[in-house]
């Protein structure tokens, strides 16, 4: 950690594939990337602000803690895991495809919602570390994650905050308040069945 | 995105020349910060042969108290307008508006002028030229028919700028300079309810100032928007609210709206609400006023109804707190 400190992150080039052993009955084709030899695991929790009135909803802080097996380099590893973070969150939120008539019309960056640094919340980033047998050095891996487990993190927030579930994503702010006002409605409608029930 | 097409740049430092250029050429566009319509010039928008660079007129460039009111000039930076102590101190929706702008580089280049003057916008017409033409263009720009309301004859892209609400709520005016001398009209005259052909400015117009009324310095005032991201987008909906109170009555009332119609408009019928006391009532039936003169089209990824929804959600909201 010192030698960080004075220089910034180590850098070092090297190779690892993985064991055969560990591809299945298949060969793998198409991917540019092996499989992982262990699985690795996240735990995310988010802490959301929702607008009553829009629909907008704020990340406040995220909370992550991830199994990499060993962390070869744990300033490189913290910076996967946020990017993680990030990447889930613009799935979760913002980022959708449209089409019309076949033609992309989301196909540039006003209508193709990414992130801004506005939305990045505070991310507190936990390395869990664990030596995997099979790994190199003991490392399992540092990719995407943290990226699945920020999106149910995100609705069970929506969820205990409002007490509706979104299902479809991203949830922008016109599918939020779709849900929201479907379960006042919702609620209307069973007020003014317990008060015609009352009056019977 | 496609390259630049050919076209001969001009720098006058003067306001009569450059609507003297302008009156000559027919193909020319003024361009001041150029954050929005460079973006529909390389998309093949606009084909101007000549673009006139409005940044070195020092005229253009001041906010200057004088007698009547407060002048901003069209090419005052919007960061510069967020950041005037007067503007803060007596129009403070307008300082508002100018910090909610797209995002901070925007700001430092986007000009007064230009975002009053901003093109309608839609999800149809602003794509590249392949994609335009894949889709057989528009009514808007080509083409014959209106994806956004098919059948129609009329175009529905939103007026998106954030800045116009906040002028109109103080009665703002505009100064224009022309083939034909320089003229004075109110803010809400710039502006038809028209996606299509939204500026009354004729060719060789220029919108060279905007003039706040000293009758109005001071009165309260939000601006406030809906968007997905916090920073870079447009308005999905947008309002402006000055109230003035007398002790628990309204004293004053101004509501107006961007970016749920092809114009900046204000709300009619708030007048009403004078001598009265704003009611949680009261302020139920001014967003339910809100909403029904908003008439946002398909012209965004996020749905109509929720821009209709917000916007009257947004200026109840606005009201409330103004009230204190």
């Amino acid at each position: 950690m010192a030698a960080l400190e004075g220089t910034g992150t180590i850098t070092v080039k090297g190779n690892f594939d993985t064991l055969p052993e560990s591809h299945g009955t298949k060969k793998f084709r198409g991917g540019a990337i092996g499989g992982s030899m262990a699985y690795a695991y996240a735990a995310e929790v988010v802490q959301v602000a929702v607008d009553p009135d829009t629909a907008e909803v704020e990340v406040e802080q995220v909370w992550v803690a991830q199994d990499v097996g060993r962390a070869l380099n744990p300033l490189s590893v913290e910076g996967q895991i946020q990017g993680s973070v990030w990447m889930g969150m613009g799935q979760a939120f913002c980022e959708g495809t449209r089409f019309h008539n076949g033609l992309p019309i989301t196909g540039n960056m006003l209508d193709y919602r990414v992130p801004s640094i506005v939305e990045s919340p505070p991310i507190d980033t936990h390395i869990v570390e664990s030596v995997d047998p099979n790994g190199p050095y003991g490392a399992k891996e540092a990719g995407e994650t943290s990226l699945a487990a920020f999106i149910p993190a995100y609705t069970n927030a929506i969820a205990d905050a409002l007490g509706v579930r979104p299902i479809d994503l991203p949830v922008t702010p016109d599918r939020l308040m779709e849900l929201i006002e479907a379960k006042e409605t919702e609620e209307r409608v069973a007020a003014a069945q317990d008060s015609s029930v009352a009056a019977e | 995105m496609e390259f630049m097409p050919d076209f001969k740049l001009h720098r006058p430092d003067n306001i009569e020349d450059a609507v003297k250029l302008r009156a000559e050429e027919p193909d020319a566009l003024f361009v001041a910060g150029g954050t929005d319509m460079i973006v529909n010039v390389r998309r093949g928008i606009e084909q101007p042969k000549h673009l006139i660079d409005i940044t070195a007129i020092e005229e253009l460039k001041s906010i200057l108290p004088d007698g009547d009111g407060l002048h901003i000039g069209a090419g005052v930076s919007l960061k510069e307008l967020q950041s005037n102590e007067d503007v803060l101190r007596d129009y403070p929706a307008v300082a508002e508006a100018a910090r909610a702008v797209a995002g901070p580089t925007h700001q430092e280049y986007g000009t007064v002028g230009g975002n009053l003057c901003l093109d309608t916008r839609c999800l149809f017409y602003n794509q590249s030229e392949w994609w335009r033409q894949s889709n057989d263009y528009c009514l808007k720009e080509r083409g014959e028919i209106c994806h956004v309301a098919p059948g129609g004859k009329r175009c529905f892209a939103a007026f998106s700028g954030d800045v116009a609400p906040s002028l109109l709520v103080y009665g703002a005016e505009i100064d224009v300079v022309g083939p034909n001398g320089r003229r004075r009209m109110p803010l809400t005259d710039l502006y038809r309810n028209d996606g299509m052909a939204h500026l009354t400015l004729e060719a060789g117009d220029m919108l060279t100032a905007v003039r706040l009324p000293k009758a109005l310095a001071g009165s309260p005032s939000r601006y406030e928007k809906a968007r997905v991201r916090g920073s870079i987008d447009f308005p999905l909906a947008g309002a402006a609210v000055r109230l003035e109170m007398d002790g628990k009555t309204v004293k004053d009332f101004v509501v107006a709206l961007t970016a749920v119609n092809p114009y900046p408009q204000i709300v009619k019928g708030t007048d009403a609400y004078v001598g009265r006391e704003l009611t949680g009532d009261a302020l139920d039936e001014i967003r339910e006023l809100v909403r029904k003169q908003a008439k946002p089209m398909r012209t965004t990824t996020v749905a109509p109804w929720y821009r209709r929804r917000v916007v009257g959600a947004l200026a109840r909201r606005l009201t409330e707190e103004l009230a204190g």
